[in-house]
This record gives C-alpha cells, structure tokens and sequence, in this order.
C-alpha cells in the first residue's frame, strides 16, 4: 500500500525528465493559512517520496506578491482599501514592522517552514518579472495573442475583444494593475487604457506589468521545468485555469503540463477560511497547539479532494487522542480494528513524520494534560500526577522524573507549552478551573459533608488508582443514598469552587493528598 | 374515429426480489493490482484500456469472459485476486444483467468493483442490482452507444469518464 503522495511520486517516474520540480504557489494577500498553504506540505511530501524512489527532485514556492490586492484582509484598517487593485509588492507593510506588505505576511509563514520540516526554493513573482525572467514569455504571448485568446474562449461564455493581449500593464498614473487593458504593442512597448482614465506605454522590459494569470502560471510551469503542483479545486474546475494553462503550455510554450493534485478547501468550524473576515488558522498558529507532524497528520490523513473541517476547540482534543491512537499502532502498542485500517494508518503517520524514530517516542495524554496543567505548572508535579493517574508509559512506571531521558523532557514540555497555549486561547470555559487555595464559601448539604469525610478517610488510609477510588466513592455514596451527580458536586464546590470539573477519581489523584484530606475536612 | 383501449398489466421483468442486502465492499484506500474484467462486448476493451491507463504505475490483471454468459468460478477467482475490478461493458441487455450479477459475485468475494454501462442501460443495471440486494453497486456511465463506433470514437467517450473514475477511487 502506497500514501497517496507516494502513490503520485510514484506515477511521475514515468516521466522522462532530468529532475523533478514540485512547485506551489501563495497569494500574499494577507495571513497565510492551513487552507491556502495546503500545496506547499503536499508539494513537500510529493517531493520528499520521489527522493526516496531515486528520483532527482526539489520543491519551490513562488509567492504571488505581483497580483492585484482585491480585499483588504483582516485586521487592516478600511484605509486600505485605497490600495484595492495595486500589486501587493507594491502596498507599504501596515505596522511599519517589515519592508512592505508582502514581507510581513510572508515572513511568519516562511519563519514556521523549518518546524514542519519543510525545503524549498522560494521565488517573488515581482522580482521575476523585474528581472526579465517572464520577456521572452510575454513576448511570445503578445505574438500568439490571437492563439491565446481562442483558447480562453473556448471556455468563455462572453468571448474576448479582438484587441485583448494577455498583458496587464501597472498603470503609471493611479499604480493600480487590475483596472488596465493593454490594447496594442509595438516591439516591447505595450500601450494601454486604465480605468482611472489614463493613457500610456510601457515597456515589458521595466516589471511594470504582469501576465494574465492563466497564461503567467504556464510561462511559469516552464521556466522552472514543473512535473508537478498541487492547487485548490478553484483551479481545477472544468475550463478552469489549470484546463487553460494547460492547453497555452502545450500550445504556446511547447511544454507538458505538471500532474496535477487539486485539493478541497478547509474549512474553519465550518466556515470558508477567508483571509478578509479574518477566518483563518495559519500553521504558526497550530505549532502554538500541536506538534508540527499533527498539522502533517491533519492534511494527509485524508485523499486531498476529501473535505477537511479544523476546529481548534474541543474537537482538536479528539483529533490529538486520534493522532496519538495512530502513533501507538504504528509502533504496534495497540492493536488497529483490522488489518487493512493498521496498513493504511501506519502509511499516514510515516508520511506525516518529519523525522523518524526507532521507538515509540514518550507519549501522554494531550486530554489528560489540559487537567494536570491546571494543577501544576511544574513538569516534576505533572510528572508526578501523571504517574499517580497511570498516564505513563508501561516501561516508565515507578521513574522518577529527574531520571527520564531529555528527549522525554521535551517531549512532555513541549507538549504541555502547547497545552498551556490552547487552554489559554481555544478551551471552552467550562474545561478551566482553579484551585481554590483558601477554602471556597461554599454550601453543602450533610450527605455531601460526610461524603467528603469518608473519602478523606480512605485517602488517608491506603493508596489508590484512580479506577480503585472511583469504584470506592461509588460505595460510599451509595451508602450514603447520595447521588453521584451530588457527590461529585461536593468535591468540585469544594476544591475549585465550581458544579463540574475534571473525572473526580483522577482529578483527586492528581491533587496533593494532604491538601485535598485537609480541604474535605474543611481545615484547608 | 373509435379508439378502442385496453388496459393491460405490464410485469417489471427485473421484479421485486426479496433477498438478503448485500454489503458494498469499499474501495480500497489504496491498490496495487486491478482487474480488468472485458466481456469481449465491442469497444470494451477499450474503455478498460482507456480507464486503466489512468490508474498510473498499477498492475492490470486482464480476464476476459463471454458477454451473454456469467463468469465462470475460475474467472470470479482469478479477477477476485486484485485489490479492485473495473467490469466493462453493459450497453445491452444480456450483457448488462451479466456485468452486474458477475459485479456482485466479485462483491460477494470481497473485492470492491466498478461496472462500466452505457447511460442507456444504467437504469436497468442500477434497478437490476437492486432487486439482487445491493442498490448501491458502483456504476459508471459511458456515452451510449458504443457499439458501431470507432476506435477513437470510443477513446475518446471513454476518456469524458476518467475525471469520474479517478473521483470515485480518490485519485488526485
């Protein structure tokens, strides 16, 4: 069985070339997202399989940076809106932070690529055309104009003018690129009209200008020699762009489109992401919650046009508990439903991996975590909570934490930093709680007072997992003819001031036992 | 003029069968080997050439069996060996009722599969299979006719179905 970037590196041997180029491509028209960076981890992956089948291979990304801003993206001021249709490299950046606009969008996705493993060439639209990379390309454009434009109709409800060049020029006078029509050329010279109501010339040669983007994105494919690109399924819609630029590759640049591997957008709680209403989730913002293999994890579990819905709430708590389920069949610490599904997760997990280990690498609860972080800041106490919860591996019970190796510091730090950052930003108030250190004005009923004390007592006489006390309260209170919603009400009112908490037997545990005896008798 | 009219009961030859439901076998996350069952129907195999030209670097198991006759246990066996089978063609009668009873043998084996009929005869496959227990049975629909055309004719109808094959079995 083959991952199914594996299963396309695979088909691109077929292809008679001396080297592989993998290529994705971002609009820097605000924050970028899970959603819109998909291409780049599967261009990674697709290249990263073709190296390991011999192949001679290596990723780009090429940053859009000389595309029209069409919506102010979230959180700039309406101001912005003055630059509606100007070139983003052309956009001064909105803090003052960076050298202009594109930079400061592009930087922290750039900055978090390492983390996920991630390497690539990376390449500015802008600085290609000011360098003269696309002249001879537009040149050929502007020659086959009349080929390019019967192409673009063929998928065209309202045909093109006769005039129409598959050029845009930036206006000099209002900098916009989006509002100008390019109506004739004379060698490098391409005349224009603009919306603002300017006339000019200008010279391809200057950058000043850029290619339809239809026709830009097949110069593109060969001027870096791209067998492959993955792309939203915006571009993938019959007649649209990738059928056109295909059909101006062969036809006008002589050159075999890439294999193509179109996605399904992600969706945010349901949402489109969209970088204008600021409904997004960069991948920085993930490495604050998961591990970088966890995003890999996320985008790669499923076939690219399979819808993928994030939600950063409690459902990400699930999809950790699921992650984790994956890592312990890969190194067989648990067993899969069925032969073909222990196959198919054990394939995921490796492509997802960013570097591999031999063994199982130290793993606990990410759930658990959300409550012992809670009690303790300390990773010694965690350490410890964690082992009176039985939340540690087999072959770790009875360590103790200053002799755990550093991989198994950092991972328990790691994984608590993350959990720290999403108790803080995506928990639901009803997952928080605090310990009360003074004892909490709080009413209890008798049953519930001596509840307290008969556990209090047991805790104070013997040692328990959290199983042994869980089935322990359950006598007591039955004794007592208390309710176990009751029960537990006491013991949350008491220690956190609030009606529901954390599993009672585990979070009792997982508290200092003087503590929680002396609180339940009410002397702490 | 008097029209004389008549009422007369028409019977569904398909009929409404009781019977068991079958269970669908999904398609496999990922194969390696594919059967290519040709009822030697005209311009079958090249609808299977065409569709399995598509799967990229795969092994082709190829077994052929008589269009108006079911597959003999030999033949389920042996196309039951791959991780999947495309059943090409139904674009009559009699072959149509073969591909599927022989789709759901193969179902019945354990091997997920996709049968290849003409938009004519799809009705009748899909209302076929249901009356045998499985409604859900994975058909294609080719551009009828294919019979009479010629080779490039039928490339070329069987190329407009590639997008819908490789959406089925997830393939980017």
């Amino acid at each position: 069985m083959k991952h199914w970037t594996e299963r396309i590196a695979s088909d691109l041997t077929n292809w008679n070339v001396d080297q592989h180029v993998v290529a994705s491509g971002t609009s820097i028209s605000g924050s970028i997202h899970i959603g819109n960076s998909c291409d780049v981890f599967i261009a990674n992956a697709v290249g990263k399989s073709l190296t390991k089948l011999g192949e001679n291979a290596k990723t780009i990304w090429i940053a859009d940076d000389h595309d029209p801003l069409r919506k102010v993206p979230y959180p700039l001021p309406e101001s912005y809106e003055k630059y509606l249709g100007v070139p983003y490299s052309q956009i001064p950046c909105p803090e003052g932070c960076c050298d202009n606009f594109v930079e400061h969008f592009e930087k922290p996705f750039l900055e978090t690529l390492p983390a996920f493993g991630i390497d690539l060439e990376t390449y500015s639209g802008f600085k290609m055309y000011h360098d003269g990379v696309y002249n001879d390309y537009i040149r050929k454009s502007l020659e086959r104009a009349p080929r390019i434009r019967e192409i673009f109709n063929q998928y065209r409800e309202h045909p093109l003018k006769a005039n129409w060049l598959p050029y845009n020029p930036i206006c000099s006078e209002c900098g916009r690129v989006n509002t100008t029509t390019a109506y004739d050329y004379q060698g490098d010279t391409v005349f224009y009209r603009c919306q603002c109501g300017h006339e000019g010339e200008m010279d391809i040669k200057s950058g000043e200008g850029k290619l339809t983007w239809r026709v830009e994105w097949a110069a593109r494919w060969k001027i870096f020699g791209v067998t492959c690109e993955p792309f939203g399924k915006d571009h993938a819609a019959s007649g649209g762009s990738y059928d056109v630029s295909k059909v101006i590759s062969q036809e006008i640049f002589d050159y075999r489109a890439p294999y193509p591997v179109p996605y399904e957008w992600i969706t945010l709680k349901g949402d489109a992401m969209s970088k204008s209403k600021g409904v997004f989730f960069t991948p920085g913002q993930w490495l604050e919650i998961g591990a970088p293999e966890t995003l890999n994890y996320f985008l790669f579990r499923s076939k690219p046009l399979k819808h993928k819905d994030f939600d950063p709430g409690m459902p990400f708590l699930d999809f950790i508990d699921q992650y984790d389920r994956v890592e312990r069949i890969f190194y067989d610490a648990e067993e899969a439903a069925s032969e073909k599904e222990m196959e198919k997760l054990k394939k995921i997990y490796e492509v997802s991996q960013i570097k591999s280990a031999d063994s199982m690498p130290f793993q606990t609860s990410y759930r658990f975590l959300t409550v012992a972080r809670q009690i303790s800041d300390d990773p010694e106490t965690i350490f410890q909570i964690l082992e009176r919860n039985s939340q540690l591996p087999a072959d770790m019970e009875g360590a103790e934490y200053d002799s755990v190796s550093p991989e198994v510091k950092d991972k328990l730090n790691n994984r608590l930093v993350n959990v720290e950052n999403w108790l803080e930003t995506y928990a639901p108030e009803f997952v928080k709680f605090q310990v009360q250190k003074e004892l909490p004005q709080v009413e209890l009923n008798e049953k519930q007072e001596a509840f307290l004390l008969k556990v209090a007592d047991l805790l104070e006489t013997s040692d328990y997992t959290s199983q042994e006390l869980h089935d322990e309260m359950y006598l007591i209170l039955k004794d007592l003819g208390l309710k176990p919603q009751k029960a537990f009400q006491a013991i949350y009112k008491i220690i956190i001031g609030k009606k529901q908490g954390p599993r009672a037997a585990s979070f009792v545990l997982s508290l200092d036992k003087d503590f929680v005896i002396k609180r339940f008798r009410r002397e702490a | 003029m008097r029209v004389k009219l008549t009422e007369r009961e028409v019977l569904n030859p398909v009929g409404e069968v009781q019977e068991k439901k079958i269970k669908l076998i999904p398609l496999p996350y990922d194969f390696d080997k594919v059967s290519l069952v040709d009822n030697t129907k005209p311009g079958a195999d090249i609808i299977l050439k065409v569709l399995s030209e598509s799967l990229g670097n795969r092994e082709h198991l190829w077994v052929q069996k008589p269009a108006g006759a079911p597959a003999t246990k030999q033949q389920i066996q042996e196309a039951a060996s791959s991780d999947l089978a495309i059943l090409a063609l139904g674009d009559c009668g009699s072959c149509t009722s073969w591909v599927v009873l022989d789709a759901i043998r193969l179902e019945k084996c354990g091997t997920p599969t996709i049968s290849v009929c003409s938009d004519h005869f799809a009705p009748f496959a899909r209302e076929l299979a249901d009356s045998h227990g499985l409604k859900s049975l994975r058909i294609l629909e080719v551009e009828h006719p294919i019979a009479g055309l010629s080779d490039e004719k039928i490339e070329e109808k069987a190329g407009k179905i590639v997008g819908n094959l490789l959406y089925l079995l997830q393939i980017p």
